[in-house]
């Protein structure tokens, strides 16, 4: 006899150990199942081992700058790649452990094996020995998450031409790395792997880094790349990548060719939903996309996708978001995802932002009004030697509503809370503005950007007016 | 033609338009100032190259600029721009007060903060601190316009804040009215009796009436060159370039202040902040436990933006009910023999039986000019075209498509066309907009019994359709069972009488009790 669960869930990422604890906090008789590790790409492949090595990378960072803060340090200052990746890996372990004990706590099922969708609230759940079993549920959320992106034609050496799920846990470090795509992963690699004495080229198809996000960010965030060494070329393509004995030969559409020992592409993900026996509740996709609603309802009524596989935003705490309105409205309440949702680079100095860019107003025809400030001019930054970057606010012209803040700098994704907080409550950047920030701290740029939106800022001198006569051409 | 473009040479590459200082159609001179950019260090004022006319503006006050991109085309007076795919003119046309401010900044000079400060209340410096306007003040987000009862105060007191300065009246109440500033009421502009819109200067507190006279010189009194209340102000007061703004439009329009939280609940519950009665929070902000007390319009209810059509819809029924009186005449009639035919007739082609209401209205109109006639200011315009306008309703509400010269249709024709015009009008296709005289609508299908319609203006009349349903007749003392069917008819008593509509009712009746002769005809 198959066993029964109010709610079952295909994956234990962030999206789908919460939604299972969500669910089983609501009284529901919950069941996880999970073909790989728990904690899914987030704990296994992405957020939280970057941040490990990060860490470690961020750390060497200071250390080889210390005598601008008057330390000195005697002898090499050098690393110990397995050591560092030992401790990664510690950290994973202990994660998972977290989760699974969340799970007993709140006596949620945890079935390891594939789980696939074997026609309406029935799972086939088949364990790595290839036993199966039949489960069924009233309530079913899929939550399988993504993979990186492979490009296809280009040589199936997974040891030299990565992804992220393998650059994670390189054995050991290459000497030279060619990073495709100038994203958020591409950008965390390339400065990771630069402090860890890598010779690192990255290659981004658009006009800047950070593509996605406020130009100002990835302009700025490349001055600083460049001054540290790290090549970069944007608006440029791989044209060709050839292997010839241990070593990998690329070669750009700006005709110059780059000779590197590995190759990381960093060009997207793709939803895990093949294989999953969609087609047997009749769930369609759209470009391997799960579509859902505001609800996270799908088509079919009873199941629920949530996080990467629906494809609204693929990152963790939107994932993490989505659980609990899918769980709660799997549950007979009445939920919707519609909050403002933070972007965060850990890159160093780092990176985040909250709501529209400017360039995503520009397109939607929404008058705007701006206030920056930059960080160097901060108490806190000056004491603790960390000048770079700057706050942008960006808002409604007619009713100062605040439309995105988007920041580079130290701390920059613990700051962007206090402004992604004030987005959800659709302040204004006259509310932001009038807040009251500890001093001293790096916060203290975003309530001083969002006044400089009215030219009140007291920390800056009042704009400077300057004079330039418009260009004029004749219309043919 | 030329474009007027973001200079390569600008520093940052891209930059908000903060202000235009010219309007579309204005000449330009060399050196004019034509617009400013705010970027992260500076503002920069972009002078206009040659002289030219400035033909249109391609990116509006808020827009987002890179160097290089086009910000308005000039050319000769009177060129026009061709293409209009080329460059979309979405800039807000600036208001007559903007363009003189302008004209007394032209000059494109280095102004420091302070002096810009000054000229964004559009005052002269001269005596733009030295004259404190008193305004009309805005009892409530509905009230547009209030009564002076009663001046408690004349010209030449001092009066000190807090003082009941003055009574008014709004269409709801009558308040006193205390003074926000101290000083010495030098003139009063608004007399006891007297009516005007709320945010227009009453009177004026100045220590120098020739201060006065110099300040209504320079400001025509109207209620938008009303220099701002108190708090907008204080908005405009934080220095940067204002000088060729106005307050900002989020002060224009009276900032409410509250906590995030009041203003989440608020835009929640649909309750309009400014019909919190009570601010509790730090100088009168309105805090959430201030909204809750507050009993909501629309407790719990869904809020949905009005459609283009609902407004359409709502606009011109308020039209018509308010703009037409409309009087209602209902006939019920013998309606076995129309039934009959229909159910024989749609044996041939598909028809229904509004098309033979269509037909017998046709036939009517042809025969009483006041149905095909409408009411223009002092003139009667009667039209030759019988064109009848069939109510449909759709998904996203009631479209009216119009069968022209309907009068000239064969039933068959007639059945044919107006079934294409409903899947049409379904579709968000429209036939004949604005030409129908007199409109049709029948709820018979849903077993309406009979309804009064309100007229589609500028038509003089509509007919109200029910359904053909079972009842009795009284003949000669006898109950026959038969099927009768009601209209009723809304007119236009400004040009249609009771006796008119009676008569046109009596012979749409006839018409339609003898269906055969109608089809014959």
């Amino acid at each position: 006899m198959a066993e029964h669960f109010t709610v079952a869930v295909i994956g234990s990422g962030p999206g789908g150990y919460v939604a299972a604890l969500k669910a089983a906090q609501l009284g529901a008789k919950t069941a996880v199942i999970e073909k790989h590790l728990l904690g899914g790409t987030c704990l296994n492949y992405g957020c939280i081992p970057s941040k490990a090595l990060l860490a470690s990378a961020e750390l060497l960072h200071k250390i080889r700058r210390s005598e601008s803060l008057g330390v000195k340090v005697e002898g090499t200052v050098c690393f110990d790649w397995p050591a560092i990746q030992k401790r990664k890996e510690k950290v994973l372990a202990k994660l998972r452990g977290g989760i699974k004990g969340l799970f007993a706590a709140r006596q949620v099922h945890l079935y390891e094996g594939r789980g696939v969708l074997e026609g309406p609230g029935k799972i086939r759940i088949t364990d790595g020995k290839g036993q199966t079993q039949q489960i069924t549920a009233e309530r079913i959320i899929l939550a399988t998450g993504s993979s990186p992106a492979r490009i296809s034609g280009w040589p199936e050496d997974v040891q030299r031409v990565c992804t992220s799920d393998e650059a994670l846990h390189w054995k050991e470090l290459p000497r030279r790395l060619l990073i495709v795509g100038g994203g958020v992963i591409g950008c965390e690699f390339a400065c990771m792997m630069k402090e860890y004495g890598v010779d690192v080229a990255v290659v981004e198809m658009m006009e800047e880094l950070l593509p996605e996000m406020e130009a100002d960010l990835g302009r700025g965030l490349h001055q600083i790349f460049a001054q540290r060494g790290i090549r970069i070329f944007t608006g440029t393509k791989v044209e060709d990548l050839s292997l010839r004995d241990g070593e990998i030969s690329a070669l750009l559409s700006n005709g110059q060719t780059i000779e590197v020992d590995k190759v990381l592409a960093a060009t997207g993900r793709r939803p895990n939903t093949k294989d999953l026996g969609l087609e047997t509740v009749g769930l369609q996709t759209e470009r391997g996309f799960v579509r859902v609603n505001e609800r996270m309802e799908t088509q079919v009524k009873g199941i629920y996708c949530i996080g990467d596989a629906n494809g609204r935003c693929l990152l963790a705490h939107a994932a993490s978001a989505q659980a609990v309105v899918a769980a709660e409205n799997a549950l007979g309440k009445s939920a919707q995802y519609s909050l403002p949702v933070p972007n965060a680079v850990y890159t160093f100095p780092e990176i985040a932002s909250v709501g529209m860019t400017t360039r995503q107003a520009q397109r939607e025809n929404i008058p705007v009004r701006l206030g920056q400030f930059p960080i160097g001019y901060l108490g806190k930054a000056m004491a603790i030697g960390e000048e770079s970057g700057f706050v942008k606010v960006i808002c409604r012209r007619d009713d100062g509503r605040l439309l995105g803040v988007h920041m580079l700098g130290h701390n920059a994704t613990e700051v962007i809370e206090s402004a992604a907080a004030m987005l959800g409550f659709k302040a204004k950047a006259e509310d932001l503005g009038e807040m009251i920030f500890a001093h001293p701290t790096i916060g203290e740029a975003v309530k001083e950007a969002a006044e400089d939106v009215y030219e009140r800022a007291l920390h800056l001198p009042p704009r400077k007016v300057g004079q330039m006569a418009a260009q004029i051409e004749a219309i043919v | 033609m030329f474009s007027i473009k973001i200079p390569q040479k600008m520093k940052s590459p891209e930059a908000v338009i903060e202000k235009w200082a010219v309007q579309k159609g204005e000449p330009l001179k060399k050196g004019d100032l034509l617009l400013v950019l705010k970027t992260a260090e500076e503002f920069v004022e972009i002078q206009c190259p040659e002289d030219a006319f400035l033909l249109q503006i391609s990116k509006p006050e808020g827009a987002i600029v890179s160097r290089g991109q086009v910000a308005a085309i000039v050319g000769a007076k009177g060129e026009s721009v061709s293409s209009p795919q080329m460059f979309q003119d979405k800039a807000p046309q600036p208001s007559s007060e903007k363009k003189q401010e302008v004209a007394e900044e032209k000059k494109p000079v280095s102004i420091p903060p302070k002096e810009v400060q000054m000229a964004s209340d559009s005052k002269p410096t001269t005596c733009a601190e030295k004259v404190i306007p008193i305004l009309m003040p805005q009892a409530g987000q509905t009230m547009e316009e209030g009564t002076l009862l009663a001046w408690k105060v004349k010209e030449g007191d001092r009066i000190a804040v807090g003082q009941v300065i003055f009574e008014m009246e709004t269409d709801k109440a009558v308040m006193e009215v205390e003074a926000v500033d101290a000083g010495r009421l030098a003139k009063i502009v608004v007399r006891e009796g007297q009516t005007v819109p709320v945010k227009t200067p009453v009177a004026y507190l100045a220590e120098s009436d020739a201060d006065v006279e110099a300040y209504l010189t320079a400001h025509p009194m109207t209620s938008q060159a009303a220099p701002p209340a108190e708090e907008e102000q204080q908005a405009t007061q934080s220095g940067g370039y204002e000088g060729l703004q106005t307050a900002p439009a989020h002060t224009q329009a009276g900032r409410i202040k509250a906590s995030p939280a009041a203003r989440k609940i608020a835009s929640e519950r649909g309750i309009d902040l400014a019909a919190v009665p009570f601010g509790s929070g730090p100088g009168g902000r309105i805090l959430s436990q201030d909204v809750e007390k507050v009993q909501p319009s629309t407790a719990g209810g869904i809020r949905k933006p009005l459609s283009k059509m609902r407004k359409a819809i709502a606009n011109n029924l308020l039209y018509s009910k308010q703009h037409i009186p409309h009087f209602y005449t209902k006939l019920t009639i013998h309606a076995q023999p129309l039934f009959e035919t229909y159910k024989q007739t749609k044996e041939k082609f598909p028809c229904s039986v509004n098309d033979f209401v269509v037909m017998a209205c046709a036939k009517a109109i042809r025969e009483y000019p006041a149905f095909r006639s409408q009411l223009r200011e002092n003139e009667i315009i009667e039209f030759a075209d019988v064109n009848i306008g069939i109510a449909v309703g759709t998904e996203e509400g009631l479209t009216v498509p119009v069968l022209l010269k309907a009068d000239h249709l064969s039933l068959s024709e007639l059945a044919e066309k107006s079934r294409r015009l409903a899947a049409a009008a379904r579709e968000g296709k429209l036939e004949g907009v604005g030409q129908g005289i007199f409109t049709i609508t029948n709820l018979g299908m849903f077993g309406v019994e009979e309804f009064s319609a309100i007229i589609n203006p500028p038509e003089s009349a509509i007919l109200a359709v029910g359904a053909i349903r079972e009842g009795a007749l009284a003949e000669n003392g006898q109950l026959k069972p038969t099927r009768l069917m009601t209209m009723t008819l809304s007119s236009d008593h400004r040009i249609i009488d009771g006796v008119l509509a009676a008569r046109f009712l009596q012979t749409l009746k006839g018409l339609l009790e003898n269906p055969r002769q109608l089809l014959e005809s």
